[in-house]
């Protein structure tokens, strides 16, 4: 008799089974220091975790922020966590799936809306208007406006990338062509890129290409589409428009450049070029992020300059911003906030800066000599903030990379010469829409 | 059941438990899993919702369109084909590793160290091996087109060319796992009684008769494993495109198995990507079946009728 399980006991015990599963779910090797908070010694210290995508070498600077962070909040300590850029999302989405979010983390455009809608990331809106620290127009607005929707905010951006043109001085100096600068249009690079393929051995095909095109939306033919006046999606973001003749004619410029003019390198050609043909000499020019910066000024001996993006019938170029974000599920908001508006208060951002790999979101930290002069002198710095003027973001939408995808690979075909733009973009057009008209239409939204 | 007989039950039952119990919680549970969430769409966040079987119906479905038939999602079924394709590869590796043993079987100098260096490729690990092979590949200063140069041909840029990136990572495939057949047969000749050999020769049987009518049909339990072994993993292709070209040029190497991986682990559309697994699971068991069945009891090495 007295040994029957009473149904009030029996709750009682089943509802320690979470109790038990967060404590072996934080338990890897650390359990004194659990997020679970105050430990019960006294100190009454809460541990956060905060993730980002990091190589080794941008630590340094996180972890020094971390420690002025920490040394101003003497009763927070937080969890550094990393991984390498290519595991960064599935780590992030898997964690969250088994209820183990980072408190704070790291957000790219490029997930935020497939996290955003579906609910894992907290809204920030009120936070910001309540707070003294962090005013968003103190921050350039593109990468801010990547992480609003429907006029709320999750997240406050951290630092951000310009795509600029990168190109090596000695190769201009040696064809005896004017570097590069804001006066040039597509014809002033289609010159030089001429002017600056050779074939040294005269074996018929160059061993020195004017000007490198990746297949890809944010360093590559992105921009093109935009400075034709045409558009990757439609202003709603829910319809493809690369199949429209502005972002044809952009692309069939791009192919002229590799088939006609013989003076970017085709996939084919690319395959023999060897890892670094840029810092090699082996390409004169290529389009590319601010964050490539930090490894040509690590290359000794090896002499560049950047110049904005050659304008075509307008000036355009991609700006991508990183954010900080929090989960929705953290037992620590307040927190995690505090440690969201330490990296977005000039103090912390002028920490985050000396990583020197991106640009600090906040307009006076970029502005100052925090970022214009982290690098070589000879390599002119403020091309990026400049180019801000006309940046546009990426066309983010759910499932970006579900239907960016399919226009790679479409493309894919154009850069081998199998198709001509008209071709591949039509062909794929239809796919893309049904893509986003499937990422749309996912119930996820609003269900919690 | 006699006292013994149920101690030694328990017994075996005991002993086979931790093995049982892992392979329920590892395989089993996971398998049925898979099967419920292949009903559902699972984007690992939201609880699954019950979709039916509009998966499968999204995967194999077809819908005519003006006359011609249009297949749901054409890319599973390009994937599909890219699998099969790898798969000429196991009747190419049979032969050859078929050739390879029976050289090694004969009295050859430096037998052992052949045999080391057969084997080799097996043990290498793939990220590594890629690498060599990707250098072996490179349009420019690759050997392969350096040694095609040798004899006056101009080789393609191997792994970005639509037509030939398949063909090369087929080449990576034999010269990977062509030890493994070579090792297994070698294990099958072994077993051949060197009587029935003394006994052809005895009849005059010269050594291609007796490959043919002794060798070949003794070694069918050897031939029926490796080709089942090769079906199952020929529709496991993955890892070795993975690392070569991850699916490229524009999605003409993509085996089904990585169709499946972008799914899940991409795309977060665990329903779908199990629906593909078990497509792919009633295929293989179909494919074993048929050659089961092909092969009849005597190659299966199944009761030897004395």
């Amino acid at each position: 008799m007295t040994d029957r399980i009473s149904l009030p006991r029996l709750a009682a015990t089943l509802r320690l089974a979470p109790l038990l599963a967060l404590l072996t779910g934080c338990g890897g090797g650390d359990t004194g220091d659990t997020s679970t908070g105050d430990a019960g010694d006294g100190t009454g210290q809460v541990t956060i975790r905060y993730m980002r995508w990091a190589d080794p070498t941008e630590l340094e600077a996180t972890r020094e922020a971390l420690a002025a962070f920490e040394a101003s909040h003497p009763d927070i300590h937080v969890k550094l966590e990393y991984t390498a850029w290519s595991q960064y999302y599935s780590k992030l989405q898997t964690l969250m799936a088994g209820r183990e979010a980072p408190d704070v983390f790291a957000l790219s455009g490029a997930f935020f809306h497939d996290l955003r809608s579906r609910g894992v990331l907290a809204d920030l809106t009120a936070r910001v208007d309540a707070d003294p620290v962090v005013d968003l127009l103190d921050f350039y607005q593109a990468p801010v406006s990547v992480f609003r929707h429907e006029d709320r905010i999750y997240g406050i951006p951290r630092d951000f990338n310009v795509v600029a043109l990168f190109y090596n001085k000695d190769l201009f100096d040696a064809a005896n062509v004017p570097y590069p600068d804001s006066s040039w249009t597509w014809r002033e690079l289609r010159d030089a890129a001429q002017r600056l393929t050779r074939d040294t051995n005269a074996d018929g095909s160059p061993d020195q290409w004017g000007l490198q095109i990746s297949n890809d939306m944010e360093v590559g033919w992105g921009s093109y589409v935009y400075q034709n006046g045409g558009s990757v999606l439609d202003a709603s973001r829910r319809r493809f428009a690369m199949a429209e003749p502005a972002a044809v004619e952009a692309l069939e410029f791009l192919r002229s450049l590799l088939y006609d003019d013989h003076v970017s390198p085709s996939p084919l050609d690319t395959e023999s070029l060897s890892g670094t043909p840029f810092r090699n000499g082996r390409i004169a020019m290529i389009t590319t992020g601010s964050w490539t910066l930090g490894t040509l000024d690590a290359t000794e001996g090896f002499r560049y300059g950047v110049a904005p993006l050659p304008a075509g019938k307008v000036r355009a170029t991609v700006a991508n911003g990183v954010a900080h974000a929090i989960s929705s599920t953290t037992e620590h908001a307040d927190v995690a906030w505090a440690l969201v508006e330490f990296f977005s208060s000039p103090e912390g951002q002028r920490i985050l800066a000396r990583s020197g790999t991106s640009i600090p979101a906040r307009r006076d930290v970029a502005e100052s000599p925090a970022f214009l002069d982290a690098g070589r002198d000879d390599v002119d710095r403020g091309v990026f903030l400049r180019s801000m003027a006309y940046a546009r973001t990426l066309p983010f939408t759910p499932a970006i990379a579900r239907w960016g995808g399919e226009v790679l690979k479409a493309l894919d075909r154009v850069w081998l010469g199998e198709l001509t733009p008209r071709a591949a973009m039509t062909e794929v057009a239809p796919k893309v829409d049904a893509l986003l008209a499937r990422a749309y239409a996912e119930p996820a939204e609003d269900d919690r | 059941m006699t006292g013994s007989e149920r101690r030694e039950t328990t017994a075996a039952l005991a002993f086979l438990a931790p093995g049982l119990l892992t392979f329920s919680a590892f395989v089993i549970l996971p398998v049925i899993a898979s099967f419920v969430l292949s009903l559902t769409h699972w984007d690992l966040f939201s609880a699954p919702e019950f979709i039916g079987l509009d998966n499968y119906v999204r995967l194999l479905g077809f819908t005519r369109e003006s006359g011609h038939v249009v297949m749901n999602d054409p890319e599973f079924w390009q994937s599909l084909g890219n699998t099969f394709f790898y798969m000429l590869t196991i009747p190419v590796n049979l032969l050859l590793a078929l050739g390879v043993a029976s050289f090694l079987n004969g009295p050859v100098p430096f037998r052992g160290l052949f045999r080391t260096l057969y084997f080799l490729p097996v043990v290498c690990t793939l990220v590594a091996v890629s690498i060599l092979w990707r250098w072996i590949f490179n349009p420019d200063y690759g050997l392969l087109n350096y040694l095609l140069a040798l004899v006056g041909i101009d080789g393609p840029a191997w792994l970005v060319s639509r037509t030939w990136a398949k063909p090369a990572i087929m080449m990576v495939m034999l010269w990977k796992g062509l030890g493994y057949s070579v090792v297994i047969y070698l294990a099958g000749l072994q077993t051949i009684p060197e009587e029935l050999h003394e006994a052809a020769r005895m009849d005059g049987a010269g050594p291609w008769t007796r490959f043919w009518r002794i060798t070949f049909p003794l070694l069918a339990p050897t031939h029926f494993f490796l080709a089942v072994i090769g079906v199952i993993w020929g529709f496991q292709t993955f890892d070795t495109v993975y690392l070569m070209t991850r699916g490229g040029p524009a999605g003409s190497t993509q085996p089904v198995l990585l169709y499946l991986y972008q799914h899940a682990f991409q795309w977060f559309d665990m329903g779908y990507a199990s629906a593909i697994a078990w497509i792919l699971f009633l295929m293989m068991m179909l494919a074993t079946l048929v050659q089961w069945r092909a092969a009849g009891a005597r190659a299966r090495g199944a009761e030897e009728v004395a």
